[in-house]
Formats: C-alpha cells, structure tokens, sequence
C-alpha cells in the first residue's frame, strides 16, 4: 500500500442501509430530541409516490408535518430563502431532505441557514465559515447516483446573478442517511443507468486521481464491486430490492470516496457539458468515464489496471497480462455503457452528438465544443486530475467523446 | 499532584524564519506576476477574461504575509502590495499554515500537490482560482529553471527557448524594477 | 454480507506531513480558539512541537500533563476547574489509552457540568449534550478505544455517541519511540478487529470498506517495522481506524474473547490477540478466504488470494516476535474454554466458531 505524504478523510453521517430503512425514522428523530420535521423534497419524488411511503413511516402524530416539495432541479437561492421562512413560521426543529442532489444540496443551505443567526446565505458561502453544529437533519436519497448525501459540500446558486456558491463545512453534511431500497425501486431506466454509472465515475476517479488515499480507496473498489455486480441485473430486472439495496450503499461507498479524494477530468468536463449544453449530469459522467481512464492511462496505468478485479473477479484478472488491465478497464467501460444503451432503447447515449433535447432536436452541436472546452478550464476538479489539461487537451477530448472515438494515444501529452 | 505543577500555559511557537521567507517569495510573486502580465500574452489573456477590478491574494492564515495582486480601472495588471487588510480582494487563496507556505515557496510540494493535500483554502470564486493558478504556473516556468519548474507542475510546457530565456529576462528585471 | 446495516464514524482524520501544522486551522474549524492540552508525563517534545504548530496564531494553549496511572475523579476535578476557569473551549488529547479516556470523561464535566458527570456515570443512558471539541494526537501505543463512543472509567466502560472524538491528528512529530513489544501488541489488537469483521456476520459494507484500508495500513506498517519512520504513520492510523470498528460492533467476538482471557489469565489483551490471531486467521481463510483475498488483492498489491494469506500470516509472524510472545500458550482447559464462550455471550456460527477455537487452543 503507498501511504499517502499526507491525507484527511471524514465521513460524519450516520448511515442506516435497508430494505425498512424509513421505519427508523421515528426513532432517530426521538434520538435527535427533534419532534417537528420539515420535509423537503420535489415534484418528481411526490409523483412516484416515494414521499407517501416516507409519511407513512412517521408517527400518526406527525403525518400532518410541514412538506416543502417544489424544489426544482435547477434550485437556487431565492428557493433556500423561501423554504428557510416556512421552516421558521412552522417552528420547524430539523430536516428531512428526500430526493436527488438537488433537493440535498437545497436541503444543506437551508440548514446552514436556519441554524446559522444569518439572514443573507452568502454570509457563508466559502470554505469553514460554519463552524457549529447544525439542526439535526436526514437525508434520503432517492437516486443512486449523486452520493450528495455524503459530501461535506453546498452549491447553491444564484439564478439571477448567475452566480454558483460553495459552502464547505464538515457541519454541512446530514447527521444520518437512511439509504432504503423502496426510494429507488421505481427509478426510470435511464436514470437508473445513467445516476449508477455516474457513481461509479465517482469511484473509480478517487481511485486513480491526486488525492487518493487509503480509506477512500477501499470505499472505491468496493463500490466499484458492487456496481460491476449490479447495476446490469436491475436494468434487466427493475424491481430486484437487493439489487437495488446494493445499488445505493455503492452510490454512498463512492460517495465517501470521492468527497474525501475529489474528482478528476471526467467530472471537469462533464460540469462543463452540464452547463454550456444541458446534458444531465449522470450522463455526462457515463460517455465521459472511459476517455478519463484512457487519458491519464500513461501516469496511473497500475491504479487503472487494479480496478479491474472489482469489475471482472479473481479468476479473469489474474488471466489479463499487467499491461493490459488497464485497457481491459476502459474496454469493459465501453461495453457497460453499450449495454445500457441496448436496455434503454438508445436512450443511455453512447456519445455526446446522440444526446437530443426536449425538442427531439440535437442537444449539442459541434461548435459549442470550443465553449465546453473553455468553461472546463474554470472547474475546480481540474486540479486533481492526474495529467495537465489546458484547453486544446480538453477540446481533444471533447470532441473525441461527441463523435464516440476512442482517445488517439498519441495526441495525448505525456507531462 | 498540585494543579500548578500540572498545568502550565504556553504562547502559541512563532516560526520567524519561515516567516521571512515566505514574506519574500510572496513579494517577489507579486511583482513578477505583475511583470508577467506585461511581458507573457497568456498572461495577459487570463487577466483580460478575469471581471473588472478584479483582484486576489496569495496569504498564509491567520494573519499573513500575502501578496495581492488585482486590475485597475484600465485593466492594467498590478501588485498591489502585502497589505491584507485595507483593500476589497475579490479572490482570497489562504494557505493553512506558515509551515504549509514554506513547503509550496521552497518547491517541496508543486502546487497541484500543495491542493490536493489540502493545503489551500480557497475563499471566492473556483474559476477565477483556476485562472490565478494557471498565472502563478506560467510565472514560475519563467522564473524557475527547468529541474525546479518540473517538480512544482504536473506538466512542463513545450516552449520555443529563445522566447522563454528573453520572458524570463524580462520578468526578472522587471519584477526587480517594479515596473 | 449484511445489507441492513447502521454504522457511524464520524472522526475526522488528518494524516502525514504536516498534519500537526493544521490543528489551529481545524481547531478553529470547530470553533474552538483556546485548546487546553491533556499528556502524559514525559512527552515534553512532542507538547514543545504541538505548541510551536500553533505558529503566528497567537492562541494560547494549556497544557495539563503528569497524567500517569489510571484516571481518577480528582484528575477531572482538577481538568474541570483549569478549564473552566480559564477559558479553555477545547482539549486536545496526547497519545492513546488512559489519557483518551480521561480527556474524554473529563470533557463531559469541563464542556457541559460536573452535575452533568454525575449523572451519566450513574446511568449512561441519559443523553448528552453536545460537548465542545475533543481531538487526539495519534500515539503509537492504544487500546483501540480511542476514537471510538467508550471510555474506560473505575474500571467500567461508558458508551455515548458524544464521547467520540472529532478529530484525529497523525504526525510522525508525536509519534516517538521504536517498535517496541508493546507496540506490537497494540498492531495484534488491531489485527484482531479487522479479522472480526470478516468472521461475524453482523458487519456491513460500510465496517467492510474501513476494515479492508486497516487491514492495509496495518501490514504496511509491520513491513517496514525495521526501516526508522516508516512504518510509523500507516501503523498510527490503522489504531484510529480500530476505534471506529469497535464503536459499530462493540468489538467482534475474537476482540471480545482477548479481553476475557485477558482478565482470566492475567495477560494483557494484546498478548491473548497474539495468541488468538493464528488460528482466527485460520478459520477467517476456511470461512472466507476467497472474498478476503479479492478485497485486499489491490490494497496490497499482490496478484493472488495466496500471496494475501502469505502476507497476513507473515503479518502476524512478525508482530507476536516483535512482542516476544511468538509461540504463545495459555494452557486452557476445557471447563475454562466453556466459561469463556459463555462468558461473551455468542450466538450462531460465531458460537461455533469460538468453540472451535476453544478446543484447539486448549488441546
């Protein structure tokens, strides 16, 4: 094992994994010394039915709680400030966020700011301005993907201003996430392809990039693991509880890894295909995964070649030559992504040009490449990717993944 | 066993030689981005995209040193000197501690490595971060020879010599003149 | 593997060069400016580097040191009344073992009231407050309880979920001394909480992921167990991951039947763990060698399930001759064993398990 010069990790939240995880709910909020939850949540969530079976958990006494549940999927300040004044007129106690990154990433600010005697957010916005103990609050995820629940950080943004703000804290992160499977039984199969192979980006990343170390790495592989085990078989078969259940401890295991290890090029671009062009954020991570692996092959060919055996097992990683694990990595990358192509029915993408908007017409089109390349520049996860990336690198890239062509070796730099 | 025996208070241990050290290569940063600014068009270019009136620090916590360097109203580029407190600083990159600084200024950790452990808390926004980085890398392959540069990037550039002998010339005399 | 799963760690690790030089920035993080120190007696260099990490802040820092046997109530009356009569909003603990416990007893009455105290050392069960900042500076000799929710106190063990540290700082400056038999014995308790979760069926993913980076750290440090300073980092790290092992299972029934036979025969825990750990390795092998060896296959970077087994027998070789226990008997005989197994209170295949085990170590 290389043990890193230097390296922090925490992971403050409590985490409660099940296939009855919500029946916890009541109890945990007895624990807490909360009785008055606001429960935050959105539109998509309310639909499948998901925030019922949350209230049917809690106690008859405290089924006719304060609901927030239109945060919308673009969600900003003026949402956090809004649900802030409905926590404070109900004489809510805590939180209770169920949905995507989103609705947690709304559920965090609105907690800083409830707690925290601030009336402007962006008082805090930054690195540790938070530095108590904030409302007891729980979070549930209901995709398998964003591993939000696990991340020590807040994006919320400015609509108007068009602006994006960071908070980072270690207070900021839930005090429990319940992870049940019922949250994510009726997940489309697009999303449910696209938010696994997004948590699997998440893995596999803070295996391979600069802050790698020893306790992240095992969250990795043992997330990649499970991925590589489950996330076909739901696709084949959507109402498989283990499977599912399995599905979202790996979202959470990657979630740890990749908010104690950071991220590299796969998340630099796709933040950038996310904001010039729309494409979802899961999607993005999916066509992009396999050109991060083959672009720092070069410096991280051993770390690369070791996530093989979560993805393949004993037997056939022991068969692949050294130098070839690596490739086999990327290559069964590729394949994964070609068969949750084939289940979806061509609606997972295999390349950028494929991706159609709401309109049924081309998402992306090849001159908005420069823009993606540019922007992409300004992503902070830029500086933990192992190799350099200045813009022409990052245009190589871009444009290699919107055509569906594997990397050129030779035109990647070697520093 | 008496209370005071057992207890004792200490002041927190000053450290002021890498104090002064850091104070220097922070000054001489300052005055050799502004240089830069003059002489390296991709210098130039990062600065012209950054807002107006921009402006942004490189310090150690809690209370300095650090260096400032920002744009004026003409978007010319500037050192703005080591005062910390007297002027609106758009951008803030804060170094954890002086011990953290030393290890950054005398190369002992590049600065993709000084971030990834840690080692700098970013207060302001994260693309103008990157952009800040990416100047203080283009100063310091002019600045550093090769063998040095090396260890502080993930990469090193693949410039035309002659060009980058006369930038690095040029970025020394002036960050020695201050002009 | 269990998928109903509740695990809660929630320590903030820092870890390396440096790590020291950060503790005003993370202090600070947690709102706490005026730490006062708790240290053993002879640790004057490392107390010297810790407050010179402080550097340009200008806080002031307490240092209450002599710490020597076992923690008493007077040693919490005399925390409680520097502490708070001179403002201290946080302690930092040196070391492991006895010092943790105290610092983490004592925190209870110097950050909420010795009423407070009171009350939780007549029944645990009364909730806490939330209690001001408690964080370790990592030693090289612990008990396995340091960054977990116990604290050993009158010889009786308290579990609070308040009582777990926020933090812990691994720095090779407070980390002095060789690889002395006592710290072996301390890498055997460790050893022995990680083979605990591969032999119990109560762990989770989450206990998996941790055990599987101990398992790693512990047998990089033992490796290098004769290079000076290398071993030394991994090794001080894989005892904070013990503690958060132990708080999630209590201690596994291998951890659980060191301390019986311990207490029984007269020996400390880490040498019952030397004598227990070849044959728990043994069993850990037949019941799940396959799954053990897939898990640490890249963290040790080795190609194969064997080359695993070989580097963790060659593992626990090399800590029981460190200790000087290579070999070690405790002649136990039959009605000893049955009282042992009911001792801990199994069930299931750990049961079986641990009868097993009863019946070679006392043939």
């Amino acid at each position: 094992m290389n043990f890193p010069v230097y390296y922090e990790f925490f992971c403050g939240a409590r985490i409660i994994a099940g296939h009855d995880g919500l029946e916890r709910i009541p109890l945990l909020l007895e624990e807490l010394g909360v009785a008055n939850p606001i429960i935050l949540t959105d539109k998509g969530v309310v639909g499948a039915g998901l925030l019922a079976i949350v209230l049917a958990s809690l106690r008859s006494e405290m089924r006719d709680v304060t609901v927030f549940d239109d945060i919308p999927p673009d969600s900003d300040i003026l949402v956090v400030n809004r649900i802030a004044r409905e926590y404070k007129k109900n004489a809510c106690d805590s939180i209770i966020a169920v949905g995507g990154g989103s609705v947690i990433d709304t559920a965090k600010g609105v907690n800083a700011l409830v707690s925290e005697d601030e009336s402007d957010l962006f008082n805090l916005k930054g690195a540790g301005r938070i530095k108590r103990q904030l409302k007891p609050f729980i979070a549930m995820p209901t995709t398998s993907g964003t591993g939000s629940e696990a991340t020590l950080v807040a994006v919320v943004k400015d609509n108007e201003k068009k602006v994006k703000c960071i908070f980072t804290s270690v207070f900021l992160q839930p005090n429990i996430a319940i992870l049940d499977s019922r949250m994510t039984l009726t997940l489309p199969p697009a999303v449910t392809a696209a938010t696994g192979m997004d948590a699997l980006t998440h893995a596999m990343e803070a295996y391979y990039c600069l802050q790698k170390n020893p306790i992240s790495d095992s969250h990795a592989l043992l997330a990649v693991e499970l991925i590589s085990q489950n996330l076909l078989k739901i696709m084949e078969n959507p109402h498989d509880k283990e499977g599912r259940l399995n599905l979202a401890i790996a979202s959470n295991l990657a979630g740890i890894a990749f908010a104690n290890s950071m991220v590299g090029m796969v998340h630099t671009l796709g933040h950038s295909f996310g904001a010039v062009c729309g494409v979802p954020h899961g999607v993005c991570m999916a066509v992009l995964l396999p050109y991060g692996l083959e672009y720092n092959m070069h410096k991280k060919s051993k770390e690369i070649g070791q996530l093989l055996l979560p993805l393949v097992g004993v037997e056939e990683y022991q068969k692949t030559p050294f130098r070839l694990r690596g490739e086999r990595v990327v290559s069964i990358i590729r394949e994964m992504n070609s068969s949750l192509n084939k289940i979806t029915e061509g609606k997972h993408p295999l390349r950028f040009k494929d991706i159609l908007g709401r309109d049924g017409r081309q998402l992306i089109r090849e001159e908005d490449l420069a823009t993606v390349a540019k922007v992409a520049r300004n992503d902070g996860s830029i500086f933990m990717n192992p190799e350099e990336l200045n813009y022409e690198d990052l245009l190589m890239v871009a444009t290699a993944s919107f055509a569906g062509n594997p990397l050129d070796v030779k035109q990647i730099k070697k520093g | 066993m008496s209370n005071s025996f057992a207890f004792r208070g200490y002041p927190s241990g000053k450290k002021p030689f890498k104090k002064l050290l850091v104070a220097a290569m922070l000054w001489f940063f300052g005055r050799a981005i502004q240089a830069g600014a003059r002489v390296d068009k991709a210098i130039a270019k990062e600065f012209s995209d950054l807002p107006e009136g921009f402006s942004f620090s490189l310090e150690v916590i809690p209370d300095g040193p650090g260096m400032v360097v920002g744009k004026d109203k003409k978007g010319k580029v500037k050192f703005l000197g080591m005062n910390l407190h007297n002027q609106e600083i758009t951008l803030r990159m804060r170094i954890k501690n002086m011990s953290a600084a030393f290890l950054l200024f005398t190369l002992q950790e590049g600065n993709a490595i000084s971030a990834a452990r840690n080692r700098l808390i970013i207060d302001g926004d994260i693309g103008h971060a990157c952009a800040a980085i990416r100047v203080l890398e283009i100063v310091e392959v002019y600045l550093l020879p090769k063998v040095l540069a090396r260890l502080a990037l993930k990469r090193y550039p693949n410039w035309n010599i002659a060009n980058k002998i006369w930038g690095r010339i040029a970025i020394y005399v002036r960050a020695v003149a201050g002009v | 593997m269990l998928v109903h799963s509740d695990f809660y760690a929630p320590v903030k690790i820092i870890a390396g060069e440096g790590a020291m030089d950060n503790i005003a920035v993370e202090l600070s993080s947690l709102d706490s400016c005026k730490p006062l120190v708790i240290a053993p007696s002879g640790t004057a260099t490392i107390i010297r580097d810790l407050v010179c990490a402080f550097g340009e802040t200008g806080m002031e820092i307490g240092v209450f040191s002599h710490v020597t046997g076992k923690p008493t109530l007077a040693d919490v009356k005399n925390i409680h009344e520097i502490y708070t009569s001179r403002g201290f909003d946080g302690i930092i603990a040196v070391g492991g073992g006895k010092v943790v416990h105290l610092a983490k007893i004592a925190n209870i009455a110097a950050s909420s009231s010795p009423e407070i105290l009171r009350q939780f050392l007549a029944d645990e069960k009364i909730p806490l407050p939330q209690l001001n900042p408690l964080v370790i500076l990592s030693g090289l000799i612990i008990d396995g309880y340091e960054c977990s929710k116990y604290a050993i106190f009158s010889d009786k063990r308290y579990e609070s979920p308040s009582l777990i540290p926020k933090m812990v700082i691994v720095d090779k400056y407070a980390l002095s001394g060789v690889f002395s038999p006592e710290v072996a014995l301390s890498s055997a308790l460790v050893m022995i909480c990680a083979l605990d979760d591969y032999l119990t069926e109560k762990h989770s993913f989450f206990s998996r992921a941790y055990t599987n980076s101990l398992f790693g750290l512990l047998i990089a440090a033992v490796d290098k167990a004769r290079k000076p300073g290398k071993w030394k980092l991994p090794l001080a790290n894989s005892l904070s991951l013990t503690g958060f092992l132990l708080s999630n299972n209590g201690g596994g029934w291998g951890y659980q039947l060191a301390q019986a036979l311990a207490a029984k025969k007269e020996k400390s825990t880490g040498e019952c763990a030397c004598a227990l750990l070849p044959h728990l390795l043994e069993l850990a092998f037949e019941r799940c060698g396959e799954e053990m060896g897939r898990m640490l296959m890249p963290i040790l970077d080795v190609d194969s399930v064997d080359e695993v087994k070989a580097v963790l027998l060659a593992t626990y070789h090399k800590i029981a001759q460190e200790a000087g226990v290579e070999g070690i008997n405790l002649s136990i005989n039959n009605s000893e064993g049955e009282e042992m197994i009911a001792s801990i209170m199994l069930e299931g295949s750990a049961k079986a398990d641990c009868s097993r085990l009863m019946v070679r170590l006392s043939s």
